[in-house]
């Protein structure tokens, strides 16, 4: 009897630590699968920016036609980033000393609320200028006001401001901007800002500089 | 066999996002840049889902919508609806007029792979396309907005 007892209680014991183990490595898998969703998270959505950040810049530099980089830049503006409200402004050539002027060249959706032409002195002109920062309302749901556009994206060629593309509120389904939206942003900044340089140049001179132009 | 889905958007920048996408997901690709000519290839390739933008030049997607559905054809194809439109009125339309989702840009890859998904193995099974339940179709009352583009 005590025999008995003595294996039966060894047998429940090595029962209780067997059970206990088996607990513990399924707590483990479970942390490990949890772990494993979460870099398959972080995975899909570093895949899902580098494709919109390839097809952007791609589809940026497929055309040497003004209007159909422009068309590129609006495209990628409202599915890309979900504002329909924008306009494209560009950096009026003047007299050495006077007054930088923004002029408006197209525009989608805000033409009631972009204004035509923006000058230096203009709370707007320091937004268009700014160099740091392209989300101006970042937190909120962003508002439609024509002198506190929700992001203004600078264009620029080495140094130099050849232009703006702002824009105005957000789609409903879109509360605010976030990170890949900026990522979206700094890349337009440079290469939408290249993409429209090198079509109007190619505008300009295409003819002489190639051969084949109109 | 590969499974064939026909994108119709008159952004090249889309089509090559949602192209891009779609064949990662084990689809082979078909695309028109309108509905008239999203029309003709579809009745032509006959392919196993569409892709759908709502506005566009030439035919736009709910009168194209509206043609598939009436031409045997077509008339169960899976047909996702994608437009950044949300206002209730354009899915009810595209609801009224047979689309199988409706899918609000921008969406994420995940989302658009999940949608087509579904509404393939929807068709596949037999399933009725007109009511099917589809991640983000306001049909559901709960529409995608995808958060990150």
């Amino acid at each position: 009897m005590s025999d008995s007892g003595v294996t039966d209680v060894g047998v429940g014991t090595q029962a209780e630590s067997t059970a206990a183990d088996l607990a513990s490595e399924l707590a483990e898998a479970r942390a490990a699968l949890r772990r494993m969703e979460q870099l398959r998270a972080a995975a899909d959505s570093e895949h899902n920016a580098l494709t919109n950040l390839f097809v952007i810049t791609r589809g940026l530099h497929e055309s040497l036609d003004r209007a159909q980089v422009s068309d590129v830049v609006r495209d990628i503006i409202i599915n890309f980033v979900g504002c329909e409200e924008l306009a494209f402004y560009e950096a009026s050539l003047t007299e050495p000393g006077a007054p930088l002027v923004f002029e408006r060249r197209w525009v989608f959706g805000a033409e009631e609320i972009a204004p035509e032409q923006v000058v230096s002195g203009d709370p707007l002109f320091e937004r268009l200028s700014h160099t740091g920062y392209f989300v101006l309302q970042k937190d909120a749901m962003p508002t439609r006001s024509p002198s506190d556009p929700s992001a203004v994206i600078p264009l620029r060629v080495d140094e130099s401001h050849i232009g703006a593309v702002v824009l105005f509120g957000l789609l409903p389904q879109r509360t605010h901007f976030e990170l890949l939206d900026e990522e979206i942003f700094a890349i337009l900044s440079r290469h939408a800002a290249h993409a429209l340089y090198a079509a109007t140049l190619h505008q300009r001179f295409g003819a002489g500089m190639t051969g084949t132009g109109p | 066999m590969t499974k064939r889905v026909l994108i119709v958007d008159d952004s090249p920048t889309v089509l090559m996002l949602h192209g891009i996408i779609v064949k990662d997901a084990g689809y082979e690709v078909i695309t028109a840049k309108n509905g008239q000519e999203g029309v003709d290839v579809a009745l032509r390739e006959k392919p196993d889902a569409i892709l759908l933008d709502l506005i566009m030049p030439v035919m736009d997607g709910l009168s194209a919508l509206r043609i598939l559905r009436s031409r045997p054809e077509t008339e169960k194809t899976p047909i996702v609806v994608v437009t950044t439109r949300s206002e209730e009125k354009y899915a009810a339309s595209a609801r009224a007029a047979g689309c199988s989702g409706f899918l609000l840009k921008p969406f994420n890859r995940e989302a658009l792979a999940t949608t087509l998904h579904r509404v393939v193995e929807h068709a596949v099974q037999g399933s009725p396309v007109q009511g099917s339940p589809v991640q983000g179709s306001p049909v559901q009352g709960n529409p995608i907005s995808g958060g990150t583009p």
